[in-house]
């Protein structure tokens, strides 16, 4: 076990908001080489309960892959290459005790990253992603959706490097937290010289229904090239009165109305996984998290 | 301000100019007990204001600079003078001020401002206040407004002081509040009584000749119940080829019901690191209006604060920074919400040109007991070219779930079918470019009141047209 | 000799051919509408002859006044006294209508302007076109609807007075009562200096007040046909069809 500085935001900011980045033990068990090429099956499902490193490589197919990991104590690693014109879109699932993801994603000229991330109160969650934008015309699209709730937690570091020219990227992340849940989201579009047409946007809509929870969002431009467009946005708070009072007015008890806010939250999130098998089986999941809170 | 307003007569020469210092008139460089003793030996310190400069300068020792943030490493503590003997005693009459100091501040306008709109006026030059007054008028409502010094050692206002010095923003904060508890000198002193709403504004302006020196100035203002006040502050230096320091410190008290709006145009010459350090305590349904543009120094780091401390208490933060070449400005605001209901403002634009690094920074702090609480931020970078830089850092942290926080970005250049347009209309490239910038910088020219609207579109005019180096 | 001369023009925008080998002339004084279908390249024209960046010229001539200006900046073209009015004005936050024209009267003119009498002109062609006073002192074209825009752009034209005004797609999105403030408003400009217009449009509602020297009609790029006023009616009787082979959209 050996002490592992993890999350760190790309330009750190005041100390005493605690949010520059992270530190865990990771351990040093062996981990599962997992290796999904281009040839592969069009959709790979994979299993992931302990330590893993899996390798997704674009081919002339769109690659499609929908990682599930619960792993009680783990770290897993998820690198992707995706070579000029590959499209390639991740799924992946994260629920169970202390997990450390990492993704790290290189674009080439021309591909396609879709990701979809769901993470569903993990005890302790450290999400580290990566994705290096050098190909020219290169897309990297996200939808990240999380739950959470009691004591747990869920720190997200997602680093958008824009370094090819007329690159894209579009991020929506749509949370909820409950109880005493903790997280921290810090999303960064990092604009590089050179990257001239690119654009970038990013937004996080967290739904805070307890006033024990601690949300902290850090949602990050840095920019060295004038010919960009880059946006960020984030809504934090409660649900508007004005649809609790338009539920009612439909015959909704209140509390019913939290639950079915809640999952309409992510609703969005669950529409982009593009599998009925796996959406139906998050649902389900979030269903439960949303009943036992 | 005439002289200062017309187009024609923009020249960085105006806030260029400079007179010789004599050597005998300085301590001597660095930081060292002894240089703080004797300073406040010259300033004939109360005893807990001695000792309160020697523990701040034990915590400057022992900490740390911060690990975020543009460098500072062009910052040579042990060359910085900390503190210039006055020539002049401080006056209340023009005509009393030494003839060289005098002309100093006729240049940049400053007594013609005070006849034509302010309500009182203070000048500091180099370490000390030179000349301070109000109009009768203003006095007579109870109203004060002196040079700290003399607020300290008058018993009326002595004890007010010793509670408030350093309390908002203690030595403790950072390395340079700690620089500050310890060489801190002149400022200004402001009081003014409940009920009582000043309808036109009072002005300091600091003004750092010496080479090689440092300014530490300490505003301390506080208001009363349901009083009203705005307050201008303006900066600038002529350029040395040794590097420049400001360091001060403004603390603001806002009692309840109480608004205050504090303005500021910082146009250090371009080798000069600010860091400055404002902070605002508001009560029940008191505001802090800050309204702030930078287009001066080097480095600054400068987040103004507003801690709203009582239910319905609000704060407004309106600024822009303007960074060309050579600059690293790191600008933003940060608010903590530390009472139902509070409420929370803060709007921001930022300009980078010429291999310029401007960097928005902000922090929203959401406590438990803010409940019904509401925050917005919204901040704007403009990018004039591919050799300069422009960063956005904010950072929200939300602790009770009955509250509205929205944060928005963005972050372009230029239009190229606006540049189009005015071109069409017969502008050339230049003037129409300048003409976005000053639109774009409109959110604070229109908080401003008239002349000095005036004179930051004629800094933002010089900047682009690059007329004057 | 005519006041604009258009040789043989050909224009591209990011590596596509838009115009291709045009060539027109005005008069002065006179009134010529260019008319043809959505996409022909009606815009495109405006556009190049007002010196727009974004359009490139890879062959042919711009002759205006007897100076070739193919190749001057739009500031210039401004200055020698081409107007363009645009289909959709920009919107600028932070410099008012009234600060902006003020500031492109000096320009054009070249005369540092009273604020007295730069208030008074306003003020009377702000009558002109039924616009209400505080239009002058908000945020240029910020906030204003489709018409507004329209009337901020007639009231340039009224007060910038230039010798060649191109009206681009002006009508459009306009109601009746709109249609008929803007056209007196064209109609006030020519009483004011007798300048030339170049109306783009593609309906005809707007040329009923005026009386229409010339006609030219644009298909995929090209001049397609020419005539007198007459020419119009023969559009509005059976549209492009015959002439280009396709519908009028």
């Amino acid at each position: 076990m050996a002490t592992t500085q993890l999350n760190q935001l790309p330009a750190p900011t005041f100390s005493w908001l605690g949010v520059n980045g992270t530190a865990r033990e990771i351990s040093d068990d062996l981990a599962d080489e997992i290796v999904i090429d281009a040839n592969d099956h069009s959709v790979s499902k994979i299993e992931i309960s302990q330590s893993a490193n899996v390798h997704i490589n674009g081919g002339k197919e769109p690659q499609f892959v929908i990682e599930h990991l619960h792993a009680e104590n783990a770290a897993v690693k998820t690198t992707i290459h995706a070579e000029s014109g590959t499209h390639v879109k991740l799924v992946q699932i994260i629920t169970g005790g202390a997990v450390i993801a990492d993704l790290q994603a290189d674009l080439a000229d021309q591909a396609a990253l879709e990701l979809v991330q769901i993470y569903l109160n993990c005890a302790d969650a450290v999400s580290a992603i990566t994705v290096n934008m050098n190909g020219r015309k290169s897309v990297f699209t996200s939808n990240i959706g999380y739950a959470f709730a009691d004591e747990n937690a869920l720190d997200i570091n997602l680093n958008i490097v824009q370094n090819g020219k007329k690159t894209e990227s579009d991020t929506a992340v749509r949370g909820v937290l409950r109880g005493h849940a903790k997280k921290i989201f810090r999303g960064t579009i990092d604009f590089r010289n050179g990257a001239a047409g690119a654009s970038g946007t990013e937004q996080e809509n967290v739904l805070l229904l307890d006033e024990t929870v601690v949300n902290k969002t850090v949602p990050v431009i840095l920019c060295a090239e004038e010919d960009v467009a880059g946006s960020h946005g984030a809504t934090i708070g409660q649900i508007d009165p004005k649809h609790i009072f338009y539920m009612q007015s439909r015959g909704i008890p209140e509390a019913q109305i939290y639950e079915i806010l809640a999952q309409s939250q992510l609703g969005s999130v669950l529409k982009q996984i593009g599998d009925t098998e796996t959406e139906q089986y998050a649902a389900a999941l979030l269903g439960r998290e949303e009943q036992d809170a | 301000m005439k002289q200062k307003t017309q187009v024609a007569d923009i020249d960085r020469s105006l806030y260029d100019f400079r007179y010789d210092e004599d050597a005998a008139d300085f301590l001597s460089s660095g930081i060292t007990p002894e240089i703080i003793r004797e300073i406040s030996e010259e300033k004939n310190d109360p005893d807990w204001m001695r000792e309160f400069r020697l523990k701040s300068l034990e915590i400057f020792s022992r900490t740390n600079m911060p690990i975020w943030g543009p460098p500072v490493d062009g910052l040579d503590m042990r060359n910085i003078v900390t503190y210039i003997r006055p020539k002049s005693r401080m006056n209340t009459d023009w005509n009393d001020v030494p003839e060289h100091i005098k002309e100093t501040f006729e240049r940049l306008g400053i007594p013609q401002a005070e006849r034509e709109s302010l309500a009182g006026v203070g000048a500091q030059y180099d370490s000390e206040l030179v000349y301070h007054n109000v109009r009768k008028e203003v006095a007579e409502s109870g109203v004060v407004y002196t040079d700290l010094e003399s607020a300290m050692h008058d018993p009326k206002y002595a004890e007010i002081i010793r509670k408030h010095f350093m309390k908002l923003v203690p030595p403790t904060d950072h390395k340079f509040a700690a620089l500050h508890g310890a060489v801190w000198s002149g400022g200004s002193f402001v009081y003014v009584p409940a009920g009582v709403k000043l309808e036109i504004p009072l002005q300091s302006y600091f003004r750092l000749n010496a080479k090689g020196a440092g300014q530490f100035e300490h505003t301390l203002i506080i208001l009363e119940e349901n009083s009203d006040l705005h307050f201008i502050e303006g900066c600038s230096a002529p350029k040395y080829y040794e590097a420049g320091l400001h360091a001060g410190c403004v603390e603001l008290y806002v009692g309840k019901g109480a608004k205050l709006r504090y303005s500021t145009i910082e146009n250090w010459s371009k080798n000069m690191y600010n860091l400055n350090t404002k902070r605002a305590l508001v009560e029940e349904g008191g505001r802090i209006e800050w309204v702030s543009g930078s287009f001066g120094s080097h480095v600054s780091y400068l987040y103004p604060m507003s801690i709203l401390n009582g239910r319905g208490a609000s704060a407004e933060f309106t600024g822009i920074t303007f960074a060309g070449e050579g600059q690293n400005l790191d600008t933003g605001a940060k608010i903590v919400h530390n009472a139902p209901e509070t409420s929370s403002h803060i709007d921001t634009k930022s300009i980078s040109k010429s291999g310029g690094i401007s960097t928005f920074r902000s922090a929203v702090t959401v406590h438990e007991n803010a409940v019904g609480s509401r925050s917005s931020v919204s901040c704007e970078s403009l990018m004039l070219d591919q050799i300069s830089r422009s960063d956005t850092i904010p950072a929200m942290d939300i602790r009770t779930d009955k509250c509205d926080i929205g944060h928005e970005a963005k972050i372009g250049r230029i239009s190229d079918d606006a540049v189009f347009y005015l071109m069409s209309r017969g502008m050339d490239e230049q003037s129409a470019r300048a003409m976005i910038v000053s639109g774009f910088a409109g959110n604070v020219s229109k908080e401003l009141p008239l002349e000095y609207a005036v004179e930051m579109n004629n800094l933002i005019r010089m900047e682009m047209t690059g007329s004057v180096g | 000799m005519a006041l604009l001369t258009i040789n043989n023009l050909s224009v591209e925008i990011e590596e596509k051919e838009l115009l291709h080998g045009v060539s027109m002339e005005v008069g002065s004084g006179e009134t010529h509408v260019l008319m043809g279908p959505n996409g022909a390249g009606k815009s495109t024209l405006g556009y190049t002859v007002m010196g727009s960046p974004e359009y490139r010229v890879t062959g042919g001539s711009i002759v205006f006044d007897g100076a070739d200006i193919t190749n001057e900046t739009p500031d210039k073209r401004a200055k020698r006294g081409i107007f363009l009015s645009f289909q959709n004005p920009v919107e600028i936050p932070g410099i008012t209508l009234s600060d902006f024209l003020r500031n492109a009267l000096e320009q054009v003119t070249g005369q540092r302007l009273k604020l007295w009498d730069f208030k008074k002109q306003l003020k009377a062609a702000m009558e002109v076109l039924q616009m209400d006073a505080s239009y002058a002192e908000r945020d240029l074209n910020v906030g204003f609807s489709g018409g507004e825009k329209k009337k901020a752009e007639i009231l340039q034209l009224l007060m910038l007075k230039p010798k060649l005004a191109i009206l681009d797609e002006t009508d459009s999105g306009l109601d009746v009562d709109a249609v008929r403030t803007v056209s007196a408003g064209i109609a006030a400009y020519r009483e004011s200096c007798g300048g030339s217009l170049l109306i783009i449009t593609h309906n005809t509602k707007i040329l009923d007040a005026l009386h229409v020297d010339r006609a030219h009609i644009i298909a995929d790029g090209k001049i397609v046909k020419e005539g007198g006023a007459e020419l119009i009616a023969e559009i509005n009787e059976n549209g492009f069809e015959h002439l280009t082979g396709k519908d009028a959209v």
